[in-house]
């Protein structure tokens, strides 16, 4: 019975999957056209090959990322058009790498725009070592950040907090990290909101969220989320590398992580919440994943802080864990902390209250970023001072073997896609596929070849998360930059990878 | 197919899981089974010793999966347990909808911790179906990793 039902899903969708028209804007941009339920048409940041790719997947297999596309392009109040970045792959209820923007009048808020991962995103220091110097010393350095930081299912951190002390982190974000004597000052100028999102109200998250978060601020996590020690290894954009403080051969840190615990929980109340409040309020959804409430309703309002508060706990765990990074380059190398700079920390599972221009006239909008990067062009108030004459620094994740980018957004993203851009290279196979295609040790040892050093907790995860399993990284940035939506700053490549 | 069992479904970026038995109860502890399987390397069977007891109330079957899943996933995180069994005592009609108890029992996370594989952050309403047909039960959906 199992089996013959999941080929009739597969079939089903199959035929569904048929049925989505595709339109060629130009070479790196195709459309949905807009046809039935459908509020506004959809786009997808693609070449003729992804395209190909999407399109045979959503055929062969149950999960679709561009019939969730279209799906997402009917809800109510969304506006100008369901986008996806050329990460696209399926998620739930949205595709990973999907935007959608809201009116705050007619718009909705929905649970599958942001997910169970609220605020995950990166952080990016710049260290003042060069490549050769951490080149001798590599193997200290990772048993050192792989000793210092808390990573895996099960690990706790160093922060043990009570109830209220938590609800002051829901609140403070980085801020809180900061006043237990994490980072520095100059850290949080350099985090998307200044490390704080106002509006968090603590009483709208869960006495289990708080209690599952209690020793989870300062850890990594597991799956994809990572610690590299990486280095600059090719400048595109000379003016804006500077202006980030970077050039060619430097040392970075990025650290990818999110709102742990606390963001999951809040996700599922209010899966619960919203799912209510899609009937109560008659939102006609085709896709149940895709609960939502409309942005002025009590239960908009609430989720709405309750993300906040997630946004802020995220800040708090990237800070944390800034700083037990930076304290291990400062033992390793005799840095001052000063030496260890952060040049951005922003995320890509969020909301945002954000002005865009609608139609030649500027309007507040409710943006989802589900697997998106924020990436805001030049003079946007929301970028920090001193990169405000280039752009937001959108810093794009790869995997353990290939490279990362710096990119920047651009007035043409700000047109196109909310001020959005891409934040890693999506994924190719599935985790079970990858489980068939590597083994743990093969791709540590096999990296290590390659000079880079890659420590797991989960031997399954490193197959999971193998190079393999992920589109190419380059070829998602191209397309993205062919299309004008962001530019390259830099690339880098891993040195060191700390995995959960 | 096994009279009762479980598995993985490919999904690109999460994964995708079922169960299924002869009974409801059956599928129910089955689809557990897999969260926890994904969780913990080789675990799952070993005698638990810490347990609790769950009830969970919902309006239709689908409902009820969900919640029952992710009740799970938040009651291993404050216990710092890893589930290794599922025992689903009863899933019945109750007025207004469906209500389901279960006995779990697991392992201590921090004196496993070396066997402990990938975070369940939560199971999601995407594919999530609860079938009954000539075999018996059947139920999956998606959970984000």
């Amino acid at each position: 019975m199992t089996e013959s039902a999941e080929r009739l899903l597969i079939n089903e969708r199959g035929r569904k999957m048929a049925q989505v028209k595709l339109r060629k804007i130009h070479d790196y941009l195709w459309e949905i056209p807009r046809e039935g339920k459908m509020k506004v048409a959809a786009r997808v940041y693609a070449d003729s090959d992804s395209i190909r790719f999407l399109q045979a997947e959503g055929a062969s297999k149950q999960w679709d990322a561009l019939m969730q596309l279209k799906n997402v392009s009917t809800l109510p109040g969304i506006e100008r058009f369901a986008l996806a970045m050329a990460d696209i792959h399926p998620g739930y209820g949205f595709p990973i790498g999907g935007v959608a923007a809201f009116d705050i009048d007619s718009g909705v808020v929905s649970m599958a725009g942001v997910g169970f991962d609220i605020n995950c995103g990166v952080r990016a220091m710049a260290v003042e070592l060069e490549r050769e110097g951490v080149e001798k010393r590599k193997e200290e350095l990772a048993e050192a950040l792989f000793g210092r930081i808390p990573a895996g299912l099960g690990s706790t951190g160093k922060l043990k907090l009570s109830i209220d002390e938590m609800d002051e982190v829901l609140v403070k974000g980085a801020r809180f990290a900061l006043e237990r004597g994490y980072g520095s000052a100059g850290d949080l100028e350099f985090i998307e909101e200044g490390g704080v999102v106002e509006g968090a109200d603590p009483g709208n998250v869960s006495f289990h969220a708080k209690e599952r978060q209690l020793k989870q601020v300062g850890t990594l996590g597991s799956g994809n989320h990572y610690l590299e020690v990486q280095y600059v290894e090719k400048i595109y954009d000379d003016h804006s590398a500077e202006a980030f403080g970077l050039h060619e051969g430097q040392i970075v840190v990025s650290i990818h992580t999110g709102s742990r615990a606390l963001g999951h929980q809040i996700g599922t109340d209010y899966l619960k919440v919203l799912k209510k409040a899609t009937g109560r309020y008659g939102i006609d959804i085709p896709e149940l994943e895709l609960v939502a409430a409309p942005i002025g309703s009590p239960e908009g309002k609430q989720y709405i802080s309750a993300v906040k508060a997630g946004i802020n706990c995220a800040f708090a765990n990237r800070q944390v864990i800034g700083a037990l990074t930076r304290g291990v380059f400062v033992e390793q190398f005799g840095l001052s902390e000063e030496a260890v700079k952060t040049i951005y920390e922003v995320g890509h599972n969020n909301l945002k209250f954000e002005r865009h221009r609608i139609d030649g006239t500027e309007k507040m909008l409710l943006v989802h970023r589900k697997g998106a990067t924020r990436a805001f062009g030049k003079g946007r108030p929301e970028v920090p001072k001193a990169y405000r004459d280039v752009g937001q620094p959108v810093l794009v994740g790869g995997t353990m073997g290939t490279y990362s980018y710096i990119l920047v957004g651009t007035e043409k993203g700000m047109e196109e896609t909310f001020g959005s851009s891409v934040h890693g290279a999506g994924r190719l196979k599935s985790r079970k596929r990858a489980l068939k295609d590597y083994r743990g040790e093969s791709i540590v040892r096999e990296l290590e070849r390659e000079g880079i050093i890659v420590k797991v907790h989960s031997r399954r995860g490193a197959a999971e998360e193998a190079p393999g399993a992920y589109k190419n990284v380059e070829r998602v940035v191209d397309i993205m930059v062919s299309a004008g939506v962001s530019k390259k700053v830099v690339r880098l490549k891993p040195m060191i990878c700390i995995k959960g | 197919m096994a009279k009762r069992g479980h598995k993985t479904i490919e999904h690109p970026a999460d994964m995708g899981i079922a169960g299924w038995g002869s009974t409801l109860e059956e599928a129910f502890e089955e689809v557990a089974l897999a969260v926890f399987e994904l969780a913990a390397d080789g675990l799952v069977g070993r005698i638990g010793t810490g347990s609790i007891e769950i009830e969970v109330h919902a309006t239709d079957l689908v409902d009820l999966l969900i919640e029952y899943l992710n009740r799970l996933i938040t009651e291993s995180d404050i216990h710092r347990l890893t589930f290794t069994g599922i025992n689903v005592e009863s899933i019945g009609k109750v007025r207004e909808g469906w209500e389901l108890k279960a006995a779990v029992h697991g392992l201590p996370m921090d004196e496993n911790i070396d066997m402990l594989e990938n975070e369940v952050k939560a199971a999601t309403y995407y594919g999530a179906k609860v079938e009954n047909g000539d075999d018996g039960w059947y139920a999956q959906c998606v959970v984000d990793l």
